[in-house]
Formats: structure tokens, sequence, C-alpha cells
């Protein structure tokens, strides 16, 4: 299996448009943030030092989420292409069983989500230390969050492609993810503008419950400030406004809420994975 | 070393293969033939396991079908954005070769290609002869006995096919492979130990090449002549079996040197000639035609 897991990753890095495509959300919410969503969001914050960083890391964590997604997806372009080149056969005339070659696709798309994950969070820990002072606790939750959203991310894509048999019917569901992503993890639109029953729908997406823990664990530094610059009830409502707490029906959903939907999604994504890969 | 067993495969309504049986013997070329949708690569690939059959069994002699088996596919499988050497040393691993066991191989079987200066050379900038060389080393990097040629020579120049057959057939005789070979260019199979035919999910005819052409496909004789009626006379006396229209006579022979005798008859009549061998092209034309004639009845 190592060997396969060696050959995609090599491919993968070979195509640059693949590579560029897995970071294309990344640009998009980038672009957003640059052009207009920085300005939204600090318009409905109150005045206080480190406004810039809060947004600046609201957002970063978005993108964190994202990219445990879409680096994930993109590399499972070379699952989809080698099945639809047939060399797949080439790989099952010789020892390599099926689940084998599934597995190694999985491998390898986990790997990826992870590598990309790692270098754009190396990234963003870099410019908050350089631009606003300010330096991430690296804790074992924050590496567990993005170690099980790419392993989740990674489970479901690879799920949902597996019965994909055209590169168009890929590239069209890659389209699709890359767009409603940003949507539905309450990265693009801050969730609390959203009517109820939407909200309630992107609260069940899994890739909320990533951005979820991960602005807990990002913002923390910028969190303490903006309390003591506000009125309880007024913090409570801008942090639910914002996504960075997360209400059903007027319920605080904890962390630990986060922490086992996330995991629970992940158990029976690894139960369906290994119940459709069975002999 | 190959025995297929009454296997039958259907998709949904459709029989894509019904009841075929047939044995390759070991060391020997077998030429499996058919027209386009005859059922040839459901067989094949049931032979290498990547279908399951609805029906019957194949058996292997020699190990197991992974060792025993190297096949060289219709469409390219390699990575075009790898190197040669990239390529087959990724195969070879998963075939449970150690890098330098692996590395061994594939420098000798290099060799014997040529493609050793090429070995750098990325897989999708290759020419087709180059490509489909290295997809016959792909296939032999584990030591196969059994070596499955699906088309090898499809979309190749005369020349390149030349020196692929070439390449070949030394390699058979060095490494005593037996090979299984399918493809449009029926000629290729005209040095085959057994063919078969098939048509519509079955076996239509099967046999050695001189069996089918006896059976099939005859030579025939051609005389261009302005006196027809001395040539004629001759032979009906000899009971000859032919036709004759305009000035041309059409003789059928049984072997290529009755032509002989015929010819010195009519030496002094007859203004050119031409001889038309028996060939497997003419075997497979004659039976589709056979196949053609029933469907119509």
């Amino acid at each position: 299996m190592n060997t396969l897991i060696q050959r995609h990753i090599k491919l993968f890095f070979k195509d640059k448009a693949s590579v560029f495509f897995s970071l294309f959300s990344v640009f998009i919410i980038i672009t957003l943030y640059l052009l207009f969503l920085s300005e939204n969001i600090s318009s409905n914050l109150p005045e206080f030092n480190d406004q810039a960083a809060f947004v600046f890391l609201w957002m970063f964590a978005g993108i964190i989420a994202v990219t445990t997604a879409t680096a994930s997806l993109g590399a499972l372009g070379k699952f989809i292409e080698d099945k639809v080149g047939r060399k797949s056969e080439d790989f099952l005339i010789t020892k390599t069983t099926k689940q084998s070659l599934a597995y190694s696709y999985v491998t390898y798309s986990f790997i990826i989500g992870f590598i990309f994950t790692a270098l754009l969070f190396i990234f963003g820990y870099m410019y908050t230390l350089v631009k606003f002072n300010i330096t991430f606790n690296l804790s074992v939750s924050l590496i567990t969050i993005i170690i099980l959203s790419t392993l989740m991310h990674t489970l479901l894509f690879h799920l949902i492609t597996s019965s994909l048999k055209t590169m168009s019917a890929f590239s069209g569901f890659s389209t699709i993810v890359g767009t409603l992503i940003g949507f539905l993890a309450g990265i693009y639109i801050p969730i609390g503008i959203l009517p109820a029953y939407i909200q309630k729908i992107i609260i069940l997406f899994p890739t909320t419950q990533s951005t979820v823990l991960l602005r807990n664990l990002l913002m923390t530094d910028v969190l303490e400030p903006m309390k003591t610059v506000m009125p309880t009830e007024a913090y409570h409502e801008v942090n639910e406004m914002l996504g960075v707490t997360l209400h059903w029906n007027d319920q605080l959903l904890t962390s630990q809420f986060s922490w086992m939907y996330l995991v629970g999604f992940t158990v029976v994504l690894i139960d369906l994975v290994l119940w459709r890969n069975r002999r | 070393m190959l025995k297929v067993n009454h296997l039958s495969k259907s998709f949904g309504k459709i029989h894509a293969v019904t009841d075929v049986s047939f044995h390759v013997k070991k060391g020997s070329t077998f030429a499996f033939l058919g027209t386009n949708g005859a059922g040839k690569s459901t067989v094949i690939h049931m032979i290498i396991n990547l279908l399951k059959p609805d029906q019957g069994d194949i058996t292997f002699t020699g190990g197991t079908l992974e060792e025993v088996t190297g096949i060289v596919f219709q469409t390219h499988r390699l990575d075009e954005e790898l190197t040669i050497e990239e390529n087959l040393m990724s195969r070879a691993k998963l075939y449970g070769l150690s890098k330098k066991e692996a590395l061994i191989r594939i420098n000798e079987l290099l060799e014997v290609t040529h493609l050793s200066d090429k070995r750098k050379r990325q897989y999708g900038q290759c020419s087709g002869g180059e490509k489909r060389k290295t997809d016959i080393i792909r296939a032999l990097l584990h030591h196969p006995k059994f070596l499955i040629l699906d088309e090898p020579t499809t979309g190749l120049d005369a020349e390149s096919r030349e020196e692929i057959w070439t390449l070949l057939r030394s390699i058979q005789r060095e490494q005593g492979l037996t090979i299984f070979l399918t493809t449009h260019y029926i000629d290729e199979a005209e040095d085959a130990d057994d063919v078969l035919i098939m048509h519509d999910g079955q076996v239509e005819v099967e046999g050695t090449p001189h069996e089918l052409k006896s059976n099939y496909s005859k030579t025939t004789l051609r005389l261009h002549t302005e006196n027809k009626d001395h040539i004629i006379d001759w032979l009906n006396s000899r009971q000859y079996s032919f036709e004759s229209t305009n000035n041309i006579i059409s003789i059928t022979l049984q072997e290529s040197n009755e032509a002989i005798p015929i010819l010195k008859m009519a030496e002094e009549d007859i203004t050119h000639f031409s001889i038309e061998e028996a060939s497997l092209e003419n075997v497979f034309l004659q039976v589709t035609e056979q196949i053609k004639r029933k469907v119509r009845v």
C-alpha cells in the first residue's frame, strides 16, 4: 500500500492544476475577506484593540476547516482519474487487493489534506505573530481537530466519489462543494444572519462543528479583550451571530457536543468505508 | 497452462459470454480472435480475475494468477507524468519485488528492449512504440509464464509493429512464455499454435491455423488468358475445381505448389497469373461471412 500512496502523492504534486484547485476555496475566502468580509464583520463589532485580529482569526479558523475538506477532495481527483483511465485494473492484476487500493486513496488524500492544512496553519501562525503579535496555543486539541476534520472529510468524500464514474462528474461535484462549503460552514456569511431553519441545516453539517471548535481555540486571545468592552449579553449575541458559538432552539451547543458530533460522524464514516470495501 | 471450462457471463439481459471452453498449452501461442463486441475482453477480464464468471471455471497451472500472469492491456495504463523507470519501479514493488530485485529486472528488460537510454524519459513523451515496449516490460517484471497481449500493436505503424513482434518472439523463445493474443491484425496470428474465433459471446471455430485454413480458406491460382479453351479442357481432364469469368480462370488448390504443373501446361496461353495463398485473414472473413449468412437465414 505504501508504494501506491507514494505514487498517488508524487502524481498529485506533478499536477499543478490539482494543487491549485485544492486551494481554490481558500483563495475565494481570502478574496472575499479582502474585498468586503473584513469590513462587514468589523462594522458589527465594538471598537477594541484586537478587532482586526479578531476578524482575521475568525476567517482563518474557517479557512483551516474548509482546507481540511477541499484539499482532501482535490486529492481524490486522482482516485477518479485512475478509475476512469482504468489504471486501477493495472494495480489489481498485481498483489494489490481492492481493499488496499481503496485504502491507499483514503490514506493519500488524508495526507494531502493534512499537509495543505498544516502549511496554511503555519502561514497563518506566522502572519498572526508578525501582524498582531499573537501566538496560538499549539495544543493537542488543535492538532486533533485538524486531524479529525481532515479524516472525516476524506472519508465522506471518498464514499461519495466512489460512485462517480467520470471526471466531469467529479469536477461538477468539486465545484458544488467548493462553492457551498463556505456557506455551509458559516464562513462566507455569518451564521446568525441566516433564517433559523438554514442555521439548523448548517449546524448539522459536520464542517461547521470543525469551524466552531477551531474558532474557540484560535480566537481565545481575542475573545477575552472583546468581552471587556461589551455587555455580557451583547458579547454572547455577537458570538452567536458570528458562529463562534452555536445554538439549537436557544440551547447553547457546547464544545463537548461539537467534539462528540465530529467523532461520532467520523466513526460512522469509518464503518461505512469499511463496509463498502468489505471483501 | 490455462484451462477455461464452460465460462458464461451476463450483464443484465445481455449474454456477453456463453459456455466458452478452451485450453492453452504451455509454451504455445494462442490467438483469441473475434469481431468487436464478440466477448473477447469479457473473457480476458474473467481470466485475470477482474470479473467474476456467472458460470464455469478457470484453472492456471504453475502458481497463483498474479505470479503466473502478465498482461499488456489494449490501452496504455502507465502514468504519463512519471518516467519509464519510475513507472516500472512502482509496479515492480506491487508484485513484492525488493528495490534491488526490481532494479536488476528493470535493467535486464530495458536492455532487451533497447530502452536503457530512455529510462529517465517521461512515459507521456515516449513514442507509441516506446510506450508499448514499456508496457511489455511492465507485464514481464515479475517473471510471468503466461503473457496476455490484448491488441498489443493497435495504433502502431508497420515498422513499430514488426519491432514489437520481433521482441515478443525473442522473449517467448528465451523465457519459454505462453502467449495469449487478441488482435485485429489477423496476420499477427499466423504463427500461433492454436486459433479460436469468437462471435456473439460463443466459440465459433477453433483449431490450428493449418486446420482452419484447410476448412475455411483455399489457395487460389488466377490465370489471365486469351485462349481459355485449351486450359479449361486440361483442368477438366484432371478434375480441378475452377471458375471462369471473362478472361480469368480461378483455380482452387490445396497447396500452392500444385500451381507448378498448371503453369507449365498453360505457359504459352497466359498473359499473366497470380496466387492468393490461404490465410487466417481469409479464414476470419469466411467465418464472419458464414455467421452473417446464418443470421440472415
